[in-house]
């Protein structure tokens, strides 16, 4: 009887341990269940990221007016960044590109901080310096076919399909691809950015 | 002695002055004599989607073929 009391306790015990860290467990997926202290514009975000296929995820942040420089990149990874094998120094260029709030400028301006940034000169043209250069500036056309969206120059579908080009040239770039396949992507980048202007 | 010292002082006071001024020259200008002439960087007067796409085909070539 004293062994079967003493057995009903522990049950109880570890039962009642087991309530508590299920109840007070926080699994990023159920945030979206804290509907109540959720804003709607962070749930739509929650949203776009959800979605599976990347050009989808572009279409979803247009609709939803995320741009990219306003992401929190400790929160959220680079489009760009997300396939690489080891994605810290992509995601530091980006953090660095928004630290130094290189998109805030215009014109020449803009072309010294991203030089800046990533080493590039006439005395530097390494071959890395290079083609975070080259990161930068296809940001830089992804900021120009954003601001044509949002002024109603280009569809939202057009402009997704269109930063998902760049998107994925920017991976070729990252993952060391040789000049011969990027130069063939970009030129449907011309071609695509062409027909809609 | 105490003028004799005065002039040893202004001596030295002079000679300090011209190895700093020297030192400075040659720091400042060892770049344009290394070069012949001082780099000058020329940067892209972004103002169209054209400006980004010649800028993108000319750093394009430092990538290896």
């Amino acid at each position: 009887m004293k062994r079967l009391l003493f057995i009903s306790f522990i049950f109880l015990l570890l039962a009642s341990v087991f309530v508590y860290a299920a109840g007070s467990a926080e699994i990023p997926r159920n945030s979206s269940m804290k509907t109540n202290s959720t804003n709607t514009s962070e749930m739509k975000r929650m949203d776009c990221e959800n979605l599976n296929i990347r050009v989808d995820r572009i279409r979803c942040r247009l609709q939803n007016k995320t741009r990219e420089e306003n992401v929190d990149y400790n929160v959220r990874v680079p489009e760009a960044c997300r396939t690489l094998k080891s994605p810290t120094s992509c995601i530091a260029l980006y953090k660095n590109v928004q630290r130094d709030k290189c998109y805030d400028h215009v014109g020449a301006e803009k072309d010294r901080c991203f030089r800046r940034l990533v080493g590039f000169s006439k005395n530097n043209t390494s071959e890395l310096s290079a083609r975070n250069y080259l990161i930068l500036l296809l940001y830089g056309l992804e900021e120009r076919i954003e601001d044509a969206n949002e002024a109603g120059t280009i569809s939202d579908s057009d402009t997704a399909e269109i930063i998902d080009l760049i998107v994925d040239i920017k991976q070729s770039i990252l993952d060391g691809e040789k000049r011969a396949e990027i130069v063939v992507k970009l030129n449907e980048l011309k071609q695509m950015i062409k027909s809609v202007q | 002695m105490k003028k004799q010292s005065i002039v040893i002082l202004i001596i030295v006071l002079v000679l300090v002055l011209s190895a700093f001024a020297f030192m400075n020259n040659k720091f400042a200008n060892s770049e344009e004599k290394n070069t012949g002439q001082v780099p000058v960087e020329e940067y892209k007067d972004f103002q169209t989607n054209d400006d980004y796409i010649n800028a993108i085909d000319e750093t394009i070539n430092y990538i290896p073929q």
